[in-house]
């Protein structure tokens, strides 16, 4: 068990339980908007540490700069798809509240 | 005129040059044919790139703002990561965590029922797309709107403390 | 069976399971956090899968479902809104 081993180990034991922590509030926090927060812990904790447990067990080297692009691609996309979703969800319930009815979208 | 070309050739050729890199180190082994077909992709992906620049004219404010803020990033994670930790713990205690949005009449818009209100506050003179995506970053506030310099937040948890990322951006909170 | 594999085999159904269920249940818009949750869980299991069966290959699998997933929930994003606007301003884009 070399050094880069138990680091790669706790690394991936910390990324998975970020990405454990992201599904149980999924699925048990009460209120939508709650369930949005849900996504956080998963793209900016849980994917990058995870490709981080990946990139240090690999070593320097092609594969590990593709990991780590990958958890890069991932934290940075995480904000802005919680953003869009959670506009799409506060313009539902808008149009909701109004009494609208919503047809088919275009 | 000048300064424009200049800005286009900047645009394009560092985009260009990012996008190339990225095909080396993620997608092959070089051989001539590929990386002129990598080559002249990345400058298509470059003059994507000059068109949106043109069409947004994206400038960063703030950037000390900002700075202090991405410093602060990583203990937030950390603190709020906890703190939907208890959330979910409190909700799995309490029993019964299924709750269907109901298909019928919300209270208001905006939430229905039993749902928390969502707060507005006002950064200073920060660029607030990019305060916005710090903020969201975290798992204890999710940016839903942004006007102007305002931005419409959902919090998770206690209100009336802000995170150390909205502090370090200068967000107030009126009213 | 190595960590790697387990860690895998532990985020299939525990990740994904909870999206799906959530995917089911609600108005449209209210869907759209698990579908993003379960791209993020499909990135992670195909990373933990490549390196778990030794086979590399499959993290280029692993980057185009992190390019693509946050494409498709904009995409559906954008099509929940297309109704919305066409009938809040008489005649969207």
């Amino acid at each position: 068990m070399t050094a880069t081993h138990v680091l790669a180990l706790a690394l991936l034991w910390c990324g998975c339980a970020a990405l454990l922590l992201s599904a149980a509030a999924l699925a048990l926090l009460p209120t939508p908007y709650g369930r949005l927060h849900a996504l956080a812990p998963a793209t900016s904790l849980g994917v990058p540490l995870l490709c981080l447990a990946l990139a240090v067990d690999a070593g320097a080297g092609r594969q590990a700069a593709k990991l780590l692009v990958i958890g890069a691609l991932t934290a940075v996309s995480g904000p802005v798809t919680t953003m869009v979703i959670g506009r799409s969800m506060a313009a539902e319930d808008r149009a909701a509240g109004s009494g609208e009815p919503q047809g088919p979208p275009a | 005129m000048a300064h424009r070309v200049l800005a286009t050739a900047a645009t394009v050729g560092g985009w260009s040059g990012l996008l190339f890199v990225l095909y080396l180190v993620l997608i092959t082994d070089v051989t001539p044919l590929e990386a002129v077909v990598g080559g002249s992709l990345a400058v298509l992906g470059g003059v994507a790139a000059e068109a949106v620049r043109r069409a947004e004219h994206p400038r960063v404010h703030g950037r000390r703002r900002l700075a202090a803020a991405f410093a602060a990033l990583p203990w937030t994670l950390f603190a709020e990561t906890a703190q939907l930790a208890v959330a979910v713990a409190r909700a799995a205690g309490r029993g019964d965590p299924s709750a269907v949005g109901p298909a019928a009449t919300p209270a208001r818009p905006g939430g229905h029922d039993g749902d928390r209100p969502v707060a507005v506050r006002v950064p200073a003179d920060t660029d607030p797309a990019l305060a916005a995506a710090l903020l969201t970053a975290t798992p204890g506030a999710c940016v839903l709107d942004i006007a102007g310099r305002e931005l419409t937040v959902h919090l998770l948890g206690d209100k009336a403390a802000p995170s150390a990322v909205e502090r370090a951006l200068g967000g107030r909170r009126p009213a | 069976m190595n960590a790697w594999l387990l860690a895998a085999c532990v985020l299939l159904p525990s990740g994904l399971g909870p999206c799906l269920w959530r995917a089911c249940r609600g108005e449209p818009a209210r869907r759209l956090p698990a579908m993003a949750l379960a791209g993020v869980m499909a990135v992670a299991v195909f990373l933990l899968t490549a390196r778990g069966l030794h086979r590399t290959s499959y993290v280029d699998v692993a980057l185009v479902t992190a390019v693509l997933a946050p494409t498709g929930t904009l995409v559906f994003a954008r099509c929940l809104a297309g109704g919305a606007r066409a009938e809040g301003a008489g005649g969207g884009d």
